[in-house]
């Protein structure tokens, strides 16, 4: 029983700590129209993020600042945002068909750094040994868990609240006239290189959010956390859920989360033998069927975007 | 108000815009024929920076605006539409016009967390103003309608209202009337008069040449890249060589 419940726990802790980072790409592809094919670039950064600044120094190595917890996610979520920012500028203003190149480039790239830079991110082996907050005083590995759960959804809800607030702004207006038609939208006195890049920089923080509190369950990240794949599944729980709706992102998170964890415990238990030391991939082709599937069956998604009003525009009464 | 010295737009090879030079006065609605790929349409894209210049000059209110973005210009006050409108096809008629004005406060990322009080009273007045337009562009009751379902006509007229949004000193209509019904148009017509009283400069592309007789003056010919005719809309109607080349068929389409 206990192990059942604290499967569930680790379930949703992984569920919740996910729908952050697909709510931020909602930001940038649902809401802005932006192409990012590297998240795992700023997911992985606030990763390692937190963990460089709250982690404490060790022989052989040369960051761990061992800020203070809430300090150290401030920090990861800045060094996502920096990140962002650089890309932004290299992809001048953020081009569509550069950028989706050049973030796709940059998770590569910062994944060979996770993998080489050793003295700073402890190389293939990763970083381990972070201390989590109260983990000392919570003592027992399953009442932490469950207390962390609550962590996460906390923040999970935080961060809907902020996105949602922004989708119904006129500052969420801004950002669905430059997703539909850039060039009117600059007709009309706009500037879609500097809003675009806002959203940019704002979604890939939140990115980094979700990364830090995953490599803060675990107390440990490895390159091994923040490969391609993990972009596409992320994608996937976008495209699943419904791109341009806050809501359809986290529930096609938990959806998708789901049918990874189920198929990866199905195919353990009754795939031949033979194929077991496939089931990663299988698992790989199978997000990949689900993108085609919903983009075939359902193309915007299980809750497809709605016409969005901003909050203080009273609903016209037609006559 | 808008002066151009050689301006010249080109395509590759193609000079869509050929060595333009010409002066669109204050405070007049001026009107702009020629034939079908003539470049009226490119020059007003040029005019209003969604293209640049190969080369020549443009000034716009005294300012030399050669190299301005679109979204400067509009700022500057000079506010234009498209011939094949451009709505935000999924936001309702009513967002559609409540985006274009300038200097929102709302229309910042933090704004909705510090400043919501001032936010919520910016968006009521534009709101009230962006109703008033629609009841006069006719489309008010589909102001909760995604834009994306409006009709060809209708969105020429919410191409019309989202500038009208603002406050601009030159607006640019690209084929204002086109696909428009009469009786809406004259309701266009009035509209446009009237903002013209109050001082707004008017430059009107039109291929409905009665339009053009009656409601500008003076009016600009241009035929393959080239200005070919400025004067009243008199001396337009009767240069013989004008009708007979250019016009003679265009007011058959
Ligand atoms: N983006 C473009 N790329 C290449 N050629 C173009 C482009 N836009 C226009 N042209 C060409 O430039 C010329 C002028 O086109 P333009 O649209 O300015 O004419 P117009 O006078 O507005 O015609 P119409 O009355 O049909 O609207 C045409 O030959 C057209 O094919
Ligand atoms: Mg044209």
């Amino acid at each position: 029983m206990i192990g059942i419940v604290s499967y569930l726990v680790f379930f949703l802790t992984m569920g919740f700590v996910l729908s952050i980072a697909v709510l931020g790409l909602n930001l940038q592809w649902g809401y802005t129209g932006l192409f990012n094919g590297g998240v795992a670039a700023f997911f992985g950064a606030g990763a390692y993020g937190v963990i460089l600044f709250g982690g404490s120094n060790k022989a052989g190595q040369l960051i761990g600042f061992g800020l203070p917890y809430p300090f150290a996610v401030a920090g990861a979520v800045l060094l996502a945002g920096l990140l962002a920012w650089i890309v932004g500028l290299i992809t001048t203003h953020l081009r569509h068909d550069y950028l989706a190149i050049a973030t796709f480039g940059v998770a590569i790239a910062v994944e060979n750094f996770a993998r080489n830079a050793e003295p700073i991110t402890g190389g293939a082996k990763g970083l381990r040994g972070f201390e989590r907050p109260f983990e000392t005083v919570i003592n027992d590995p399953f009442w932490f868990n469950l207390a962390y759960l609550i962590f996460v959804f906390v923040v999970l809800i935080i961060v809907y609240n902020i996105l949602e607030n922004i989708g119904q702004s006129p500052f969420g207006r801004l950002l669905r006239a430059i997703r539909e038609d850039e060039v009117a939208a600059q007709s009309l006195g706009k500037s879609p290189a500097r809003v675009r890049l806002q959203a940019f920089i704002f979604g890939s923080m939140i990115m980094g959010l979700s990364g830090a509190l995953y490599a803060t369950f675990y107390a440990f990240i490895s390159p091994q956390d923040i490969v391609p794949i993990l972009t596409f599944q992320i994608w996937s729980m976008l495209i699943v859920g419904g791109s341009g709706n806050n809501k359809g992102a986290v529930f096609g998170t938990l959806i998708v989360w789901a049918g990874w964890v189920g198929s990866g415990w199905v195919l353990t238990q009754f795939a031949p033998v033979e194929m077991q030391l496939y089931i990663g991939t299988i698992q790989f082709i199978m997000i990949g069927l689900i993108i085609v599937l919903t983009l075939l069956i359902r193309p915007k998604g299980l809750l497809p975007e709605k016409l969005i009003i901003s909050r203080s525009v009273a609903r016209v009464k037609p006559e | 108000m808008i002066e151009t010295q050689n301006l010249i737009t080109s395509f590759g090879l193609l000079k869509a815009v050929d060595n333009v030079s010409l002066s669109v006065a204050k405070g007049t609605i001026t009107g702009l024929i020629g034939p079908n790929g003539a470049g009226k349409s490119t020059l007003f894209n040029t005019l209003t920076g969604v293209i640049r210049p190969t080369s020549g000059e443009i000034h716009f209110d005294g300012i030399r605006t050669t190299k301005s973005p679109p979204d400067v210009l509009f700022r500057q006050g000079l506010a234009h539409t498209f011939q094949i409108p451009r709505p935000f096809p999924q936001m309702t008629v009513l967002e559609n016009l409540m985006l274009a004005p300038t200097g929102q406060v709302g229309e910042s990322l933090f704004a909705p967390f510090f400043m919501m009080k001032k936010v919520k009273r910016q968006e009521r007045e534009i709101q009230a103003k962006a109703m008033d337009i629609l009841t006069f562009t006719t489309l008010d009751t589909m102001a909760n309608d995604p834009a994306g379902k409006l009709s060809g006509g209708q969105m020429k007229l919410l191409e019309l209202a989202r500038v009208l949004m603002v406050d601009p000193k030159v607006i640019l209509l690209d084929e204002p009337a086109a696909g428009v019904s009469p009786a809406l148009t004259e309701i266009l017509v009035e509209k446009i008069k009237d903002l013209n009283a109050r001082g707004h400069t008017f430059f009107i592309i039109e291929h409905d040449m009665d339009f053009i007789m009656r409601h500008c003056e003076p009016v600009i010919a241009m035929v393959s890249g080239h200005v070919v005719f400025e004067g009243s809309g008199e001396a337009a109607r009767s240069d013989p060589q004008l009708v007979n080349a250019y016009l003679g068929d265009m007011t058959y389409e």
